[in-house]
């Protein structure tokens, strides 16, 4: 099962494993990690399960586009490597997948 | 007697959501949240959509992992509904037997089924949707082939109707209404959802109502209110969902379509309170809208309720915010007009599938809707309350 490793706001780090398909957000709630907020539950309506995606990730996990890239223009701290993590599938290709949560997530 | 800090009877999205920023906040009072539906607290949009649909497994939907519950100290009974509420006392009594003294309490009971009371609805082959066992039961019969009668075209009626249609189903949607979603939406986008269903071979019969379900030993059809019979194999009755104030009657909390709450979401000072689909707040002195049905004003309502709880400044006010998802085309609804008002509307865009309606009251711009158009929903959910006719450039 992949891996995905969490950079969390205080400093500290949680790894993970998430069932293949399923999408980073689900295996983030899944699991218990904090900062992801996801209050669409995952349909691309809202811009609460942000997360930054390390750099040596990002071309791997691709840019967003389209209606992913126009929520995330309502997400604080939101930059070129940030992504929905709703829209993230895992899968084995990005076992070891590292994220950064931001410290907060839109709230609109 | 056991004893707890916080007892929240629910754990839908409020009382998960005001579990969860409780606890963020530095709250680390004892808290037990009690749910009626022997499962772990789970998303509800999905339960007409994906769930129904067979795409995502029961697990998949869950709010928060028993780890979450663990971590934050959060206990959870869920053996089924807390069957008294003693607010003088401050004792509860629980499912499994178990009696509760809380310093105090939060309702966070939701909404159930609004009942339909024509001839033949307790005919098997009959479903409701709200809880996930209900969804559990729809999705075994909702199969290629299958005839598929839908009482009530709101969002709940519809979405269901996209899902089965989806799945094979050939669908009738009755709505007493003249349109779909009515009150709810403007009449443009109630009109594109009417055309994104019937260009799929969706039914839709406007202006009509169910009479009767009909059949013997189950269901075979419904009449509906012009005398027409209508077979079918499933009915869903979706007329609507009632606040679930039943616990609070009881123990003697008064409700007027929802748990009354002054405007910090407080029935009984320092005792009890209500947030989400079961709670009616004043807004201002005297004045109390209707409920507000969405998973956003429920997190709204837990937010502000935490904040007051923990004697914070209270968050800034959300503009509302509802969606849904119809044959794949999104809806986005962002602020609210207020009913009995008159409504001027500016439509921006390509109906059915990428356009925005702009409706203002009183010069300014009450709400948003935008359908298959993020980028509408983006820039217009910050300017409603903030902007009057003249601010949007809009082509008449």
């Amino acid at each position: 099962m992949p891996k995905a490793t969490f950079l969390l706001p205080n400093g500290t780090s949680e790894t993970h494993e998430i069932e293949d398909g399923w999408s980073l957000m689900e295996g983030a709630r899944q699991s218990g990690v904090d900062g992801i907020v996801a209050e669409c539950g995952g349909g691309l309506l809202c811009a609460t399960c942000h997360v930054i995606v390390e750099d040596e990730w990002i071309e791997r996990v691709g840019i967003a586009e389209g209606t992913e890239s126009m929520l995330l223009e309502l997400a604080p701290g939101y930059g070129e490597c940030s992504r929905l993590s709703c829209q993230i599938n895992m899968r084995e290709e990005l076992d070891g997948l590292t994220v950064r949560v931001p410290d907060e997530q839109a709230d609109y | 007697m056991k004893r707890v800090e916080l007892a929240v009877i629910g754990a839908g999205h409020a009382g998960i959501e005001l579990a969860t920023v409780l606890r963020r906040k530095g709250f680390d009072g004892s808290i037990r949240l009690f749910s009626d539906e022997n499962a772990l607290p789970y998303d509800r949009p999905p339960l007409s959509k994906n769930l129904l649909a067979g795409k995502v497994s029961v697990d998949r939907i869950a709010l928060r992992a028993q780890s979450f519950f663990d971590k934050h100290d959060i206990a959870l009974s869920i053996a089924g509904a807390v069957a008294e509420l003693d607010v003088t006392q401050g004792t509860l009594g629980s499912a499994d037997g178990e009696n509760y003294a809380f310093d105090r309490c939060v309702l966070a009971t939701g909404a159930g089924v609004r009942r339909l009371s024509i001839p033949g609805v307790e005919l098997p082959g009959v479903f409701v949707l709200r809880n996930l066992r209900d969804a559990i039961a729809l999705r075994e019969v909702l199969v290629q082939g299958v005839r598929l009668v839908v009482v009530g075209g709101g969002y709940l009626g519809l979405e269901a109707a996209s899902t089965a249609r989806a799945l094979g189903a050939s669908v009738t949607v009755l709505e007493s209404a003249s349109t779909l979603m009515s009150g709810k939406v403007s009449v443009p986008v109630a009109a594109a959802y009417a055309t994104l269903h019937q260009q799929v071979g969706t039914r839709l019969c406007l202006a009509s109502g169910a009479s009767r379900v009909y059949g013997n030993a189950r269901v075979e059809g419904v009449q509906t209110t012009d005398g027409e019979l209508l077979p079918a194999d499933v009915v869903l009755i979706a007329v609507g969902a009632v606040p679930n104030t039943a616990l609070a009657n009881q123990s003697g909390l008064a409700c007027d379509n929802g748990i009354l709450v002054d405007r910090h979401l407080c029935a009984v000072p320092e005792r009890v309170y209500a947030i989400g689909d079961c709670a009616r707040p004043e807004v201002a002195d005297g004045v109390r809208l209707q409920r507000m049905e969405s998973v956003h004003n429920a997190i709204s309502q837990a937010r502000k309720l935490a904040a007051y709880l923990l004697g914070m400044p209270p968050p800034a006010t959300r503009v509302p915010y509802f969606w849904s998802e119809q044959e794949g085309v999104k809806l986005q609804v962002a602020g609210q007009v207020a009913a009995d008002e008159p409504c001027e509307e500016r439509c921006v865009g390509d109906e059915p599938t990428a356009f925005s309606v702009y409706r203002f009251q009183d010069g300014q711009l009450a709400c948003v809707e935008a359908v298959g158009d993020p980028t509408a929903f983006v820039r217009g959910q910050r300017l409603v309350g903030r902007a009057g006719i003249a601010d949007i450039p809009i082509p008449d």
